[in-house]
């Protein structure tokens, strides 16, 4: 194999292309699906444990509440709720802030950074990635729930999409910040389960909220994985649940929750979004 | 003696720009002088080699060229523009050949270039360049079955994907097999005879000597020699190595001009067992010119008393 190798360009100089953003964010999600779908076991896994996790709590805790007009609302209806909220938030948070620091750390993000890539489309890419396995995780679990525990659907649709959408917006913000936040990817990776998990303690994941002293619920509602849950209970469960067992997050009682909801995970996404674009690297942290 | 019409013969055109102007530079880390104040010019079209042992600040001289770094000192022309202000699109004139150790590596290599070459605005077509690059057998592997070598050679059709004018190359061959390493040289001197402008790093004194058209040899930081190959023999090579046995026994002595010593030596001792006149080899120079502290006397003497001839 001595030939001299030959080169030409794809296209003849009259057809040069000025590729623009939409086509590197459709490159890049290709990548990103490609990458992440080809490792069968880690889809497998990753889109049956919250279903798993949600089985499991829905048949442990098979209690419901009495409302007072007696409609009864199940466990299993909260935790559906719940689930999809924790879902959002390893989608999200923590998947998102692993493989970013994993992808520093391996120069990655440094190859592309050097390449004539529009910068933007990296991040794009990964929500693109994000959005579509939070959609699709949502719609295996609702298939679960109905199928296996006669769950009922939403019965405020469009509230569930946009605070599933919102919800999702917010944590792959926190998840690009926090990639960036701590100084090498192993550290990253490290933080974000144990901080996902705990979270999901006083998120109203995996225990109820009503079950959780006072202090501590309010404490849920400083961080966006609360939110989901309750916007999305909302959209899941009667009225009366919301004013009967729920509490006014803060104290204020007098402010009606979704748009309260729609703040915080707004100013979430803000906050996040712009301490991403402060503390974003791509060369891991030794290069000067 | 016609006047000159409108229709003469065009000028010559004047000689383009570098490549790459280095002015000054320097970089330091912790207190030291990583990169000391270097000045460099590659011209266009020619691969230039920049010489050194590990350490000798390089990768950093480098890295600060392609951008990926802040100097602290001086001034970098990279086909004109600075490369600390280089936009997406300017990158498709730069290829910077960068390491990594993917360990999300599901692609196929074919995809993984395809990818690359879909950010730019002229890239090479992408099955001459897996062939060109020898991964043609590969190009429908994935990425985690490809060996060291192979990766190593994706690295590069990443980095020359876009068709730029100038590559940067980071020791590039470390690691590689000799027939890898070849084959690889070949395909860096077909890049320079389509137009490229190459800046290489090494520490393999024959893959500069096989390579480049111009060389600087770097040490701790600073410029030792600068030239082609043979201005550098000429330079630093001007100095002759006689040794003999005399009565105390084996003698060395290394000076600019061995006449005198040899006319001195011959008419002392009517025997001189051993006489021998030892000019320094190109590798000589180089370990004489990037040695901290030996003479190149005493590197001579290691020399002579490893090898076999």
């Amino acid at each position: 194999m001595t030939a001299a190798p030959s080169l030409r360009p794809a296209a003849p100089a009259h057809a040069r292309r000025s590729p623009g953003l939409v086509s590197a964010v459709a490159m890049r999600t290709r990548v990103e699906m490609l990458q992440f779908y080809r490792e069968p076991l880690q889809v497998f896994f990753g889109f049956a444990f919250p279903i798993v996790l949600f089985a499991i709590f829905a048949t442990i805790f098979d209690q419901s509440w009495t409302m007072p007009d007696g409609t009864e609302v199940k466990t299993s209806t909260y935790y559906l709720a719940g689930m999809i909220a924790a879902a959002v938030m390893t989608s999200g948070f923590q998947s998102t802030a692993e493989i970013i620091a994993t992808e520093r750390d391996d120069r990655t993000l440094r190859r592309l950074a050097v390449s004539p890539m529009p910068r933007s489309a990296y991040l794009l890419g990964k929500v693109v990635l994000v959005l579509i396995n939070t959609t699709l995780q949502t719609a295996l679990l609702l298939v679960v729930a109905r199928a296996l525990f006669d769950v009922p659907m939403p019965h405020q649709v469009l509230t569930f999409a946009w605070v599933l959408l919102l919800g999702t917006a917010a944590a792959t913000a926190a998840g690009v910040a926090f990639a960036s936040a701590l100084p090498s990817g192993r550290a990253a990776i490290a933080a974000a389960t144990p901080i996902t998990v705990v979270l999901s303690f006083f998120s109203g994941s995996y225990i109820p909220m009503s079950e959780l002293p006072t202090w501590l619920q309010h404490l849920g509602y400083v961080f966006p994985q609360a939110w989901i849950a309750r916007g999305l209970r909302v959209s899941l469960l009667p009225e009366q649940f919301g004013q009967e067992i729920e509490i006014a997050p803060f104290g204020l009682s007098d402010m009606p929750v979704l748009p309260l909801a729609a703040l915080v995970l707004t100013a979430w996404l803000v906050v996040m979004l712009v301490l991403a674009r402060t503390t974003f690297r791509w060369s891991p942290r030794d290069a000067g | 003696m016609t006047s000159t019409s409108p229709q003469t013969t065009p000028l010559p055109t004047e000689m383009p720009p570098p490549a790459l102007t280095v002015s000054r530079l320097t970089k330091s880390y912790a207190g030291r002088r990583v990169v000391d104040d270097i000045s460099l010019t590659v011209p266009r079209g020619r691969i230039f080699g920049l010489l050194g042992p590990n350490g000798a600040g390089k990768t950093t001289t480098i890295e600060m060229c392609e951008g990926l770094r802040r100097p602290d000192a001086g001034t970098i022309d990279v086909l004109g523009m600075d490369p600390q202000r280089l936009c997406e699109k300017d990158r498709n004139r730069l290829g910077i050949v960068a390491q990594s150790g993917s360990e999300r590596a599901s692609l196929t290599v074919r995809e993984m270039v395809a990818q690359y070459a879909a950010y730019c605005e002229d890239p090479w077509d992408v099955t001459e360049l897996l062939a060109a690059t020898g991964l043609a057998e590969k190009a429908a592997s994935r990425i985690a079955t490809l060996s060291g070598g192979q990766r190593r050679r994706l690295d590069v059709a990443l980095g020359i994907v876009a068709q730029p004018e100038l590559v940067f190359l980071d020791e590039p061959t470390t690691g590689f097999d000799p027939a890898a390493r070849r084959e690889f040289w070949e395909l860096i001197r077909s890049l320079r005879d389509l137009g490229t402008t190459i800046v290489l790093t090494s520490h393999y004194l024959d893959e500069i000597e096989y390579l480049a058209d111009s060389v600087a040899v770097i040490r701790a930081g600073r410029i030792m020699a600068e030239g082609t190959l043979s201005q550098i023999h000429r330079t630093h090579g001007d100095s002759a190595t006689v040794s003999w046995t005399g009565p105390d026994g084996p003698q060395r002595r290394t000076v600019p001009d061995p006449d005198p010593l040899l006319r001195e030596l011959l008419a002392a001792h009517p025997h001189l067992p051993d006489l021998e006149v030892r000019r320094p080899s190109l590798e000589e120079i180089y370990l004489d010119l990037v040695s901290e502290e030996s003479p190149l006397e005493e590197i001579y003497l290691d020399l002579v008393s490893e090898e076999s001839r």
